[in-house]
């Protein structure tokens, strides 16, 4: 690895962690509390940026799959996975947040509302991306199950919307913030969106690093597909 | 609990997965690197 | 097009063809899918749920039981060396798409025509208040469901896959069907006895893009 790529990679994570400081000070010290919801109302402002960030990981895998069935190369491929395991960290986080949030103005942990629905429903189609590939043994097909999937997959997500739309909703569909809440929730989107990409990079740099490992202690006496190691993790 | 501790709750949770996750990939990666080096000099 | 109509008929013809000589698919869904429903219903304790419940309970019968007959339609073609020839055959993919869609609706159909009415039976749900409705609901779904079905059991055939993970594909892009059909039942059924709209919307939605999105698709997963 270039020395040099590992300090630009330093000084970005630098950079984020110093972002989300600077966020979670901005949050306790100076973000009013909402006026009827109260404090529990700041969950907002890593619940919707956690999401938005959910819904452009998937848009990646998306891309990558589409990338990976036109050029047939293993970078896209890799790309998508490193999407896909970041959207469903990133969907858990949303869940979590959603339903400790629900907890405390609800009394519940889950009510079937359609935002939360919703969430599931997306963690479910990319959770299941991730199992499914690795439970194809051969490489080359692995590759192409995975970008058809997460072709369906993304195409899917606006129906999923639509229909858990369909379920009754108890949900606050329209808070109106203040200045000072709109700036915080501004602000939050910085560290979290680059952790987001901090992430996939990184997990996308690993399974390149992977991938040539493998594929230069396999070259020789293997036929290319077999058993590249991949977790969940 | 107080809507305070649930929100607490929350960022602990929501940010913990994420930082941890990130922590997993550079422990991963660095596994991954020393292998190589291992594997090299043995060559 | 209508070259291509006559050639997806007569893979699907093929298909039934063997069905009905053998009848190994068919008799094994039935009964799978009435054990099912025997098992949800002494599950529910005797009670006799109303509308939508019954819905989700038939939605369940129908996912099984359809993930079966989509596996065992791509499993005939795996013996001999079947698929092969079907590829060489101066055929578009997409034709041999239209063929399998074709025969796995033909056989849900019929596996749905025992299965509703036994569902019906125990769980005496009462179809008369709108039974066309009901049919379209159910026959829209099944064609979406059948659509996913079809081209994710050709991905997952060719790839040596383990059991049950054709399920496991299907079930969760198809989870919007499954709202919106037992949506639209329950306000049938249970609300003001109007028309949801906005779910039946969902439905044509999906049936829509999945039978073009399949379509498409079928020739990248396809695989001697």
């Amino acid at each position: 690895m270039p020395q040099q790529n590992n300090g630009l990679l330093r000084a970005f994570w630098a950079v984020t962690l110093l972002a989300l400081a600077a966020a979670v000070a901005v949050l306790i010290a100076y973000t009013p509390d909402e006026a009827t919801m109260g404090p529990v109302q700041k969950i907002f402002y890593l619940h919707l940026p956690l999401a938005i960030n959910t819904f452009l990981a998937c848009l990646l895998v998306f891309v990558a799959s589409i990338g990976y069935l036109w050029q047939r190369s293993v970078w896209w491929d890799d790309l998508a996975v490193a999407g896909a395991k970041v959207a469903v960290l990133l969907c858990s986080g949303v869940l979590i947040t959603g339903m400790i949030w629900g907890k405390s103005a609800w009394g519940l942990w889950w009510t079937w509302s359609p935002r939360l629905t919703f969430s599931l429903m997306l963690w479910l189609l990319y959770v299941v991306y991730l199992t499914v590939r690795a439970s194809v043994e051969s490489g080359q097909r692995r590759a192409v199950v995975g970008a058809v999937y997460g072709i369906t997959a993304f195409l899917d997500v606006p129906l999923v919307w639509l229909s858990a739309r369909l379920m009754p909703d108890i949900h606050p569909s329209s808070i109106t913030l203040s200045g000072e809440m709109k700036l915080t929730l501004a602000l939050w989107f910085l560290p979290v969106t680059l952790m987001t990409f901090g992430l996939i990079i990184a997990r996308f740099r690993l399974n390149r690093i992977i991938r040539d490992t493998t594929d230069e202690t396999q070259r020789g006496f293997e036929p290319v597909n077999l058993h590249v190691s991949e977790g969940i993790a | 609990m107080t809507g305070t501790q649930y929100a607490m709750a929350a960022y602990i949770a929501g940010l913990g997965l994420m930082l941890l996750y990130g922590l997993t990939l550079w422990v991963e990666s660095r596994a991954v690197a020393h292998r190589r080096r291992k594997d090299q000099s043995e060559k | 097009m209508i070259r291509a109509a006559k050639q997806s008929l007569l893979i699907a013809a093929k298909d039934l063809r063997i069905e009905s000589r053998s009848r190994q698919t068919i008799s094994l869904v039935v009964v799978l899918g009435i054990l099912i429903v025997t098992v949800l219903g002494l599950g529910l304790g005797g009670q006799r749920p109303d509308g939508p419940a019954a819905t989700a309970v038939l939605w369940v019968a129908y996912l099984f039981s359809g993930v079966l007959c989509f596996e065992k339609t791509m499993a005939v073609e795996r013996q001999d060396g079947a698929l092969a020839g079907l590829l060489l055959a101066p055929l578009d993919r997409g034709v041999i798409y239209l063929g399998k869609l074709l025969s796995n609706v033909v056989l849900m159909f019929a596996v749905a025509g025992v299965i509703t009415p036994v569902g019906i039976l125990f769980f005496g749900f009462d179809l008369s208040k709108a039974p066309l409705g009901f049919l379209a609901i159910m026959g829209m779904s099944m064609l979406g469901f059948a659509a996913v079905g079809t081209l994710f059991a050709a991905m997952v055939s060719s790839s040596r896959l383990q059991g049950g993970l054709l399920a496991m594909v299907v079930f969760p892009i198809t989870l919007p069907l499954v709202i919106a059909s037992t949506q639209l039942t329950s306000r049938l059924y249970q609300g003001d006895e109007t028309w949801n709209g906005s779910a039946f919307a969902v439905l044509v939605a999906f049936d829509a893009i999945f039978l073009v999105v399949s379509w498409l698709a079928f020739e990248w997963v396809i695989e001697p």
